[in-house]
């Protein structure tokens, strides 16, 4: 574990990335170091191209890395294949997107049960969950409507919903504010906000939005896809990485592979910031 | 991994039925259009074949023949059914039988004041013919060979226009008798008929089957027994009948398949020019296919991967674009095939009428008025054929939407 003495929901060390565009390099994170704690109400903020999104998506297993560790909820995500990534992220992890993206053939309750059914849970089952969740959001009136006929402030209320019915132990919000006008941005930052602080799941939010800002628990700036600045409201350090190895725990064989793994990637990184000229 | 990570069939079913109803309906028209083409195609073809396998058993041949072994071949009176009435008492005990008769075949000449042709003579029983088929109602001048009358003549409209023979003109027929002596006989040209096939028409003489024993000194023997079945399906039944019953020594038993290789043929390449016709619509249905889902897959990209993200399996999602795929083409093939019946219906007493286009219809068995036709096995060929292109133009799309960049997806605008 990288800290024994803090059970951590996301734990990063050294993790770099690079886009290609055919032989061109676009770096996106130069190694990054973080974890977040358990009930935090963490924001991600830079400017646009600052790796915010891809940070998150690689939090959120959607997205691989070029080299690093990341543990999130104790496990390592990197050394998942596809369907263990998807596994986990719908028993652990809730998605809330710039554009709501909401299933537009289904109603909005059907879209916040679509997830329990993923997950096993009978059809009646997962309706009452969702008719719960729509209610906790404060829209169980408009259950029966579909994407379409909602206001974007009310969709993303939706996705709020759909992302708490998994019953995730972490949220990930990528500029959740973005499309919404400042009120209803800021009405919704509260909700889930006052979420956070009753059900104690955590939230990581990348925005640039200042009413986000201002709500969040932690503040992790980026810039040109390097953490900057970190602002913490709790009396801890925004950083508490140890020095002990963070897989230690894996078998052998693992660890051989995700050597060689790390290996390939230093080596994808020093030609990437051989052909940038940038230094991590 | 949990076990219980599924989705039901119904969410399944309602994530298609609901996608293809926000997407489709163009594709779905497309789809409905052509299989009713294809069905009415199908149909007519069908139709087409029918009458021609009708029009030929019925004029001329019946739906299987009895002979003694080897006379198809030779074609030679000695090689004759000696004893026409044991095989004539079999015929009593099978319903599927309507009509049976006893011909003498042979070739032999005909001349007419100085002009003389080529003919088949082909000798019947007057009434018992028409049980068989339905040479008496092709007659164009004249009357049908009248019971006792020993010298009536029938000839074909071809070979009565090449002697230039009239209705109650002196014909002179020559053919050989068993002991090969050459031996002639007039006969008076009582109708002119046609058959409906040409090469028929250029040779054919009929003549009572009484006068030609007597004529050819065949006592009571014949070199054919012609059977009408009551359905064409019969036919084979018949066929395994009779070759159980009859010594495959003395006797051929062929059904009308094998008298008439080049019928059997043109039936066998309009058989296939059908299923070549079939297989250009099919691709083209797939094609259509293939293009719709590629291009939902396209524009759904976003929503593909946000469902991945939030937890769907690649193989649940393989299986929602190909159930997408496979009611898309069962709702349009059913669809396609009620309205192509429709049409059929509408058009199958009446027909439909191509003399004005083509006079080509007018030989070779083949009526000019088409009566489209429905067959179980075209059903099951159209709707089956489409479900399995169904199936092959949904495997693609839907398995490179297993193989979407998921960051990628998520970053469409």
């Amino acid at each position: 574990m990288l800290n024994q003495q803090a059970e951590s929901v996301i734990k990063i060390r050294e993790l770099h990335k690079c886009y290609w565009v055919g032989t061109m390099p676009f770096p996106a994170l130069y190694g990054i170091n973080l974890e977040i704690e358990p009930g935090e109400f963490a924001v991600l903020a830079g400017r646009s191209g600052s790796g915010k999104s891809t940070l998150l998506n690689i939090v959120g297993a959607l997205e691989s890395t070029d080299s690093g560790r990341i543990e999130v909820l104790s496990q390592d995500i990197l050394s998942m294949n596809q369907d263990q990534r998807t596994h986990f992220r719908l028993h652990n992890i809730g998605f809330i997107f710039q554009a709501y993206n909401l299933i537009r053939v289904f109603s909005a309750r059907e879209n916040v049960a679509y997830v329990c059914q993923l997950q096993g849970k009978s059809k009646k089952e997962s309706m009452e969950i969702a008719n719960h969740w729509l209610q906790e959001v404060e829209i169980g009136h408009l259950g029966y409507r579909r994407p379409d006929q909602l206001s974007g402030g009310q969709q993303q209320r939706v996705a709020v919903a759909r992302a708490l019915a998994s019953n995730p132990k972490l949220i990930l919000a990528d500029e959740p504010t973005a499309n919404l006008d400042s009120m209803t941005g800021r009405h919704l930052i509260h909700l889930m906000r006052e979420l956070n602080q009753r059900l104690g799941t955590t939230f990581l939010i990348s925005s640039h939005d200042p009413d986000v800002k201002q709500a969040a628990s932690r503040l992790i700036k980026l810039a040109d896809g390097q953490i900057v600045e970190a602002w913490n409201d709790i009396p801890k350090p925004p950083s508490s990485i140890t020095s002990s190895c963070p897989m230690s725990n894996l078998p052998l064989t693992e660890r051989l592979r995700n050597y060689f793994k790390e290996a390939r990637g230093r080596a994808r990184n020093a030609k990437c910031r051989k052909k940038t000229g940038r230094r991590s | 991994m949990a076990e219980s990570d599924r989705l039901g069939l119904f969410t399944y079913l309602s994530l298609a039925t609901r996608n293809l109803l926000r997407n489709r309906r163009r594709t779905l028209i497309t789809l409905i259009f052509g299989i009713a083409t294809l069905t009415l195609l199908s149909a007519l073809n069908d139709g087409w074949l029918s009458q021609m396998k009708t029009n030929f058993i019925l004029s001329y041949t019946g739906h299987l023949q009895i002979h003694a072994k080897g006379f198809e071949t030779s074609q030679n009176l000695n090689d004759r059914i000696k004893d026409p009435e044991e095989v004539s008492r079999l015929m009593q005990s099978y319903p599927e039988i309507i009509g049976w008769t006893q011909r003498i075949r042979t070739s032999g000449l005909a001349s007419v004041s100085g002009n003389s042709a080529g003919i088949q003579i082909m000798a019947t029983d007057p009434e018992q013919e028409t049980w068989v088929t339905s040479m008496d109602q092709g007659i164009k001048e004249g009357i049908w060979l009248r019971p006792g009358m020993s010298h009536d003549l029938l000839l074909g409209r071809t070979v009565a226009q090449n002697l230039g023979a009239e209705l109650g003109d002196r014909v002179i027929l020559m053919a050989q008798r068993l002991n090969g002596e050459m031996v002639s006989e007039v006969f008076f040209l009582r109708g002119v008929l046609e058959t409906g096939a040409p090469q028929i028409d250029r040779t054919l003489a009929v003549i009572t089957l009484n006068s030609a024993q007597q004529w050819l000194q065949m006592d009571q023997t014949v070199t054919d027994i012609v059977i009408r079945a009551d359905v064409h399906d019969n036919t084979d039944v018949l066929y395994r009948l009779f070759v159980q019953q009859l010594s495959d020594l003395k006797y051929e038993i062929m059904p009308w398949q094998e008298l008439d290789p080049m019928v059997r043929q043109w039936l066998e390449f309009s058989d296939a020019y059908g299923f070549v016709i079939l297989f250009v619509v099919i691709i083209l249905v797939l094609i259509e296919i293939l293009n719709t889902m590629l291009i939902s897959l396209h524009e759904r990209q976003k929503e593909l991967g946000v469902i991945v993200a939030i937890g769907t399996k690649r193989y649940q999602i393989f299986l929602m674009l190909l159930l997408e795929a496979v009611m898309l083409i069962f709702i349009g093939a059913i669809l396609g095939y009620l309205a192509g019946s429709l049409i059929v219906y509408s058009v199958a007493d009446n027909g439909i009428n191509l003399t004005h286009f083509a006079n080509a219809f007018e030989f070779f068995y083949m009526d000019p008025v088409i009566h489209p036709q429905l067959t179980q096995s075209s059903a099951i060929k159209i709707l089956g054929t489409t479900l399995a292109a169904a199936l092959l133009a949904g495997i693609y799309p839907a398995w490179k939407a297993t193989r979407l960049p998921l960051s990628q997806a998520l970053r469409i605008q």
